[in-house]
């Protein structure tokens, strides 16, 4: 029945703006095998159930790649008819600068505000009250993943949390095991540590300096004690000699690593090896300690333009990315969870099933991405990435920097 | 090249050749000094993903930028890549043009064979480097292959010689068209030089070294103008190969420069980092050019 | 390196016997040296004629143990780049625009700053052609 809700308010809007045909260029960086498959759904429910066409502006390689692409596209007068960003203070100039589209009106025919969950995700879109993109899905960082077969092999039962796991880990050293299997990407240098300071540091420590800026708390016991456990996870990933992140969740599917710590999206990698949550991998949200998620995620933003059919094309697009079915068909396909809570996932797996669960209690975090600027992120990486590269890189010093980065932070 | 030219005397004189200038003069002065100019007052500015002229900061991205470890490592990384390129590039390069100019057979098949690399990107040339320095897959596993257990080679992942590992494919690509310019300096030495040297009993080496190369000079600079400008701009190898790492092992700094700019939206800390980019070009050029066309007005 | 007053070669001393210790140094290091030219080289076609498996097990010099075309047709024209599966083609055809009007323009400003630079040599001509 929401269906005929959604379509309904679809209606009224594309019946006010007195559609026409356009072809929307819709840029975003999903290629991997999954995700292309998650963005054609998109481009499905697009093209079926409007009289729009979706122009795929895919963009190869990382975020890292295709935002500078995207982002001089929209400065530059050349702007796509709608485009991912990871939603949060990435786009903040762009909307100052009044270039995106302000989708209030949708977002208030939709209703938006009462069936987005957790609401942290549409604030993330929103200005001086007024809301410029439109989530579409919930990706979270907090959880382990961990191998059965190499936990077998060590002879050890498979650990239950963080502290289990550092107990096993010599075992797994004895087994010819790489006991933590870590990229050596900067994101997930900083993401793995992310994790380790909600689990280890705890919530409020945690708030206190990602969204307050506390650099006392930072350069605090809460997070020595953060700052030793990643030297010590340092050692322990000693031996993973790889550098992309589904190279990592590999040695992990193989048994030749004990664990990683990564994002939901590492789910897809066992889903396409063939393997069964809880028989041959365990997922762990926030390692096992703090049953806690982060809601970072993607977001479609759309850029303005002068040709009011296209604004109506874009306005429809923004309304359809979060309708019930669009939403069940593109998350299964993606792994990540979706952003309304009144929608049936029955069909989600073991892990997913537990994040739905924890989103569902309300044991949610905002995410670093909608609290901390690009650039004190770009310096947090750098920082993360030479800490766990360099052994000789004490953790007094690394927290030292890491107050210096927050303390100069805005 | 012989200064034939005449004096320009007025305004009328060569003309055409005035006009002709036109375009090349106005590029110059609206892109080079216009562009660097405006990079350079926003490197004072605080600016984030869009230029803001009017948030003034003075120094304050400068004293960022050397305060940043990853910054120093960088111009680490390229001093080591660049003594370390040039110096290889020049006597590899040289080399081989001595060796094929012996009037051996098959020339055309070893100058494409040294040549062809130059032809392949930065990103083609670092993925095929990577697998073949990868521990797991490449030369390190085929020497253990082969019974030498203990055989360790795998630059790509020790932080202390992963320079080296880049260094390795650099000079790869690059070196190959240092061969063939310094092969048309050799085929452009009068032949009455090397008869000299044979009639006055002088061995081969000795003739290359003292005679030939300062003979080539001006071969050299144009080698060495080429090599440094793509040594400055390092940047697609390193991101193919190992994208910074291990660590920030392998940074550079055009890397630094085009991250801060675009990843971390912080345009102010990239222009700052480009403007220092700039100067060291500078405090290189500026030596060399005063050497170069100050003792030709002289003489 | 003593046999050079014979003829009057042209330039570089030619070694007389084919098989004279100086010949076999010289081929000797141009055949070394082409082996580190050549490997990249090699390696590229080897893993492109190799099946994904293969790729996976083996290093990186073994030949292929099953000749398969399968990865250049889908390099060339199926390979997804988001939903459009079109493969390197669309790229190479955009190298191929892109190349054109770039040879056209640069021959034809290069050609006319040529011939300026060549007739008049102003104060500081050298910065433009640093020679």
């Amino acid at each position: 029945m929401k269906a005929i809700k959604t379509l309904l308010g679809c209606t009224a809007i594309c019946a006010a703006s007195a559609a026409s045909a356009a072809d929307l260029e819709v840029t975003h960086w999903w290629t991997s095998g999954g995700e292309a498959a998650a963005v054609s759904e998109f481009a499905k429910a697009f093209n079926e159930k409007t009289d729009h066409n979706w122009v795929d502006g895919a963009i190869a390689g990382s975020g890292g790649t295709a935002r500078p692409i995207i982002i001089s596209r929209i400065l530059g007068g050349d702007p796509m008819g709608a485009t991912q960003l990871n939603h949060g203070r990435q786009a903040e100039e762009l909307i100052e600068a009044g270039l995106l589209l302000d989708l209030t009106d949708v977002a208030e025919a939709e209703g938006w505000k009462d069936i987005v969950n957790p609401s942290s995700l549409l604030d993330a879109c929103t200005l001086d009250g007024r809301i410029y993109c439109a989530p579409v899905n919930i990706h979270s960082w907090q959880w382990m993943w961990l191998s059965h077969q190499a936990f077998a092999d060590a002879g050890q039962p498979v650990p239950a949390n963080w502290d289990e796991f550092v107990a096993s880990a010599p075992a797994l050293v004895e087994a010819g095991k790489v006991p933590l299997a870590m990229g050596q990407q900067p994101w997930q240098s900083a993401g793995a540590f992310g994790v380790m300071t909600i689990a280890i540091a705890g919530i409020d420590a945690w708030r206190e300096v990602t969204v307050n800026k506390n650099a006392d708390v930072a350069a605090g016991p809460e997070y020595a004690k953060v700052f030793e456990a990643a030297a010590n996870a340092r050692e322990m990933a000693a031996d993973s000699n790889v550098q992309d992140w589904n190279q990592a969740t590999n040695l992990v599917i193989t048994g030749k690593a004990g664990a990683q710590i990564m994002g939901d999206w590492a789910q897809g990698e066992f889903q396409v090896a063939g393997q069964t949550a809880g028989e041959d991998y365990t997922c762990l949200p926030g390692l096992g300690v703090n049953q806690l998620l982060d809601t970072a995620g993607d977001a479609f933003y759309f850029p303005k333009q002068d040709d009011p059919a296209i604004e109506a094309a874009q306005k429809e697009l923004a309304a359809l990315l979060l309708s019930p079915d669009v939403q069940v068909a593109f998350n299964l396909k993606k792994g990540s969870l979706p952003i309304r809570g009144d929608i049936d996932l029955s069909a989600a797996n073991d892990c997913m099933q537990k994040g739905l669960e924890i989103l569902a209690s309300g044991n949610i975090l905002p995410s670093g991405d909608m609290n901390l600027s690009p650039d004190t992120q770009g310096q947090i990486e750098d920082l993360m990435v030479e800490f766990w590269n360099d052994p000789s890189y004490s953790a007094a010093d690394a927290q030292e920097r890491y107050a210096e980065i927050i303390a100069d932070a805005d | 090249m012989a200064d034939t030219a005449r004096k320009p005397n007025g305004l009328t004189r060569n003309l055409t050749a005035k006009i002709a200038s036109v375009p090349m003069i106005a590029t110059a002065l609206v892109i080079f000094i216009g562009c660097t100019a405006w990079t350079i007052y926003h490197s004072f500015t605080r600016s984030r993903l869009l230029p803001a002229p009017d948030k003034w900061v003075g120094l304050d991205q400068y004293e960022r930028l050397w305060n940043t470890r990853r910054w120093l490592v960088s111009i680490e990384n390229l001093a080591i890549y660049g003594i370390c390129s040039l110096i290889l590039s020049l006597v590899i390069g040289f080399t081989l043009a001595a060796l094929l100019d012996r009037k051996i057979r098959g020339e055309n098949v070893f100058r494409t064979i040294f040549l062809y690399p130059f032809a392949l990107s930065f990103i083609v040339t670092g993925l095929a480097w990577q697998w073949i320095l990868n521990p797991d897959f490449g030369i390190q596993s085929v020497v253990q292959g082969w019974g030498w257990e203990s055989f360790a080679f795998d630059p790509l992942n020790n932080r202390e010689i992963a320079i080296y590992g880049i260094l390795i494919a650099g000079i790869w690509q690059g070196s190959g068209f240092v061969m063939v310019l310094m092969l048309a300096g050799l085929r452009g030495i009068d032949e009455e030089i090397w008869k000299a040297a044979r009639v006055d009993g002088i061995p081969t080496w000795k003739t290359y070294i003292f005679v030939i190369i300062p003979m080539m000079r001006p071969v050299f600079v144009t080698a060495l103008v080429i090599i440094a400008s793509g040594i400055i701009k390092v940047y697609d190898l390193v991101v193919a190969q190992t994208s910074g790492g291990p660590g920030i092992a392998t940074e550079v700094p055009a890397k630094y420069v085009i991250e801060k700019m675009f990843q971390s939206q912080n345009l102010g800390q990239g222009f700052a980092a480009s403007t220092m980019m700039l100067l060291s070009v500078l405090v290189v050029l500026i030596p060399w050019a005063y050497l170069e066309f100050g003792g030709k007005r002289r003489g | 390196m003593a046999d050079l007053t014979a003829a009057s070669e042209p330039r570089g001393p030619k070694p007389r016997r084919s098989l004279s210790p100086t010949n076999i140094m010289l081929y000797g290091t141009l055949l070394l040296v082409s082996v580190y030219y050549l490997l990249p080289l090699y390696v590229m076609i080897v893993t492109s004629l190799k099946g994904m498996p293969e790729i996976r097990l083996g290093n990186v010099f073994s030949p292929p143990v099953e000749v398969t075309f399968e990865p250049w047709v889908k390099a060339w024209a199926e390979a997804c780049t988001g939903i459009n599966c079109e493969g390197l083609s669309r790229g190479f055809w955009n190298s191929v625009a892109i190349l054109i009007p770039s040879v056209f323009v640069s021959i034809s400003v290069a050609s006319v700053s040529g011939y300026a630079l060549a007739n008049w040599r102003f104060k500081g001509s050298e910065t433009f052609l640093p020679s």
